[in-house]
């Protein structure tokens, strides 16, 4: 367990972001540091995972340190006199996967080496269980069950949470993820990087009727599939060159939230949900944040919106998921390593 | 002080004192250096009967070597020095590779195999080198008495190595044997004695590794493996990979 007041340090280094935070009982964000390492691969159009490692090497000290500072501990986990407080810091958290291997290493060797230090138990956490938990820190009275749609670069999940630790996955994409089929887009139209938000932006001006696009697998169960729409995009662009770019970012943009919203609720309906809620970066989408509150407010269904700042990868879901994890399995060992594959972790109730 | 040696295939750790080595620890974990770096920090502490908390600075072998490997080391040292508050003491995989040759009476020359051809060296006294084994046989075929070569890029490479000095004019540089084949955790640590005595120590945040060579610049769909798509594809439709 926690020592302190349940006061968990948490690293995050799966993909572009160095980031830290300090939460209290699970609950209460102290601080959140992020820094984004979006400049270093806007001009590949990608993110470059040897450039993403030695990033992170560079950040690591700065963003915990600042994290702590922020939340007013030293970085022997200690109260800052000033602070008045009495408990330290009782749990390095660390994202173990999924994510980049070289990325993740850094993470869980320094945050693994700063609990020996400290003395103080090490937890490894799964991303996309952060990526849930980013919701309940905001909205901590959420009604169970809840559907996620989790949306990012690399996932696009939809799960249903029971209870803490106790999931199901009802759906996800059997080729690319939303964000990289944004990603894709974007680069394809010469749009910039990254691709969510600057074919949101291109889309604002387009009309998304202009271009016909496919939904695939609508009907098709909760599984999902954007392969498909990014080719139909290139092909149509190809045969109507003179087209507008901001319609078919419209048109894109449309066409994804469609099989997002419909196969979201259609999970929602399936298992009986008490409430929706969005998590990943894609989930900062306006169009896609509108359309879910529309459909939900049609069917009477509570529906939560995290804001941007936690749909995007961050520390605090990690520090929440951690204290969790703590609290239920104990802590990880200290030989644990990363696991850049690693799926949604199912546990039964 | 606590050593941390993981530039290589292996994994070494060690704590010492002005008076030598306390305890060491080295295994061979193949590429799960993240998996044995710690749990040898633990057992090395109490091989010692040393809490770790009582570590008054961490060094460590910054490299060129395995990308991966450094990379595990430099972040664990950083996480114990800034969790500690305590200095570190950056030492290249060059240097220890001297510092364990100190008793050979050739003029040592450690080489690190960079793979893909390539080797990065350190003439004494010169600055540290990275090319080709032709570019090496150049600096050695320059040098003055007999050379004698360390490290993994001297035992992979060797032959080449002689063979291109000899051509050039040089005299055969004699490879060493397969114990200085690595730069090995005690040299490290006595490396970092001596340095931290000399107050030769940086912290946590400025503590880097050394790579010597360029990040490969090769964009990733973030979690799952997916075709490299070339910028400017838009032209031609058919060459878009996906
Ligand atoms: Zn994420």
């Amino acid at each position: 367990m926690t020592g302190g007041d349940g006061l968990v340090l948490a690293i995050e280094t799966s993909c572009d972001e160095t980031a830290a935070a300090v939460v209290e009982g699970g609950r209460t964000i102290l601080s959140s540091v992020v820094s984004s390492q979006v400049g270093l691969h806007e001009r590949f159009g990608g993110v470059v995972p040897e450039i993403a490692g030695r990033a992170h090497v560079e950040q690591i000290v700065p963003v915990v340190g600042r994290a702590l500072a922020d939340a007013g501990f030293d970085p022997t986990g200690r109260p800052l006199p000033a602070t008045g407080r009495e408990g330290r810091v009782g749990a390095v958290a660390a994202t173990t996967g999924p994510g980049l291997v070289g990325a993740l290493l850094v993470g869980v060797s320094f945050a693994k080496a700063l609990a020996l230090a400290w003395d103080v138990p090490f937890v490894g956490v799964n991303h996309l269980e952060g990526h849930l938990y980013a919701s309940l820190l905001e909205e901590p009275g959420m009604a169970l069950p809840v559907v996620v749609l989790l949306v990012s670069g690399g996932h696009s999940l939809l799960v249903v949470m029971h209870g803490p630790r106790y999931y199901e996955v009802l759906g996800e994409t059997v080729d690319d993820a939303a964000g990289e089929a944004f990603d894709k887009v974007a680069r394809f139209l010469d749009l910039g990087y990254p691709g969510g938000p600057a074919v949101e932006h291109a889309a604002s001006g387009g009309d998304s009727q202009a271009v016909p696009l496919p939904r695939p697998m609508l009907a098709e169960g909760l599984d999902m599939s954007f392969s498909g729409l990014k080719t139909a995009v290139v092909q149509f662009v190809t045969r109507h060159p003179d087209v507008r770019t901001p319609d078919v970012a419209a048109a894109f943009q449309e066409a994804v939230v469609d099989v997002l919203v419909h196969k979201t609720l259609a999970a929602a309906r399936a298992v009986g949900a008490r409430g929706v809620c969005l998590a990943g970066g894609v989930a900062a989408n306006g169009r896609l944040r509108e359309r879910t509150v529309e459909a939900c407010e049609a069917e009477g269904l509570p529906v939560f919106l995290p804001s941007r700042a936690m749909c995007t990868d961050n520390a605090a879901m990690i520090a929440a998921a951690g204290h969790v994890r703590l609290a239920s399995d104990g802590s990880t060992s200290i030989g644990a390593g990363a696991e850049p594959s690693a799926r949604f972790p199912v546990s039964p109730p | 002080m606590l050593a941390i040696e993981s530039a290589t295939i292996e994994v070494g750790v060690a704590l010492a004192g002005p008076g030598g080595l306390l305890a060491a620890l080295v295994a061979r974990p193949g590429r799960r250096h993240v998996e044995t770096l710690h749990p040898a920090i633990v057992a090395v502490c109490s091989a010692a009967s040393t809490p770790l908390a009582s570590v008054g600075a961490v060094c460590v072998d910054v490299g060129p070597g395995l990308f991966t490997g450094i990379r595990v080391g430099v972040a664990a040292a950083k996480g114990v020095a800034f969790g500690l508050g305590v200095p570190v003491v950056t030492c290249t995989s060059l240097e220890v590779l001297a510092e364990a040759a100190q008793d050979v009476a050739l003029t040592v020359v450690p080489v690190v195999d960079m793979r893909r051809g390539e080797v990065a060296w350190a003439a004494p006294g010169r600055d540290m080198r990275l090319g080709s084994t032709a570019d090496l046989a150049a600096d050695l075929a320059g040098l003055e008495g007999e050379a004698m070569l360390v490290g993994d890029g001297a035992l992979r490479y060797g032959v080449a190595i002689v063979e291109a000095t000899v051509a050039l004019g040089g005299a055969a540089p004699r490879i060493s044997s397969e114990d200085l084949g690595a730069p090995g955790v005690a040299a490290l640590a006595r490396l970092g004695i001596r340095r931290l005595a000399a107050g030769a120590t940086t912290d946590a945040a400025r503590a880097e590794p050394c790579y010597l060579r360029p990040p490969d610049a090769r964009a990733n769909w973030v979690s799952r493996p997916a075709p490299v798509v070339d910028v400017g594809a838009r032209a031609d439709p058919t060459a878009v990979p996906w």
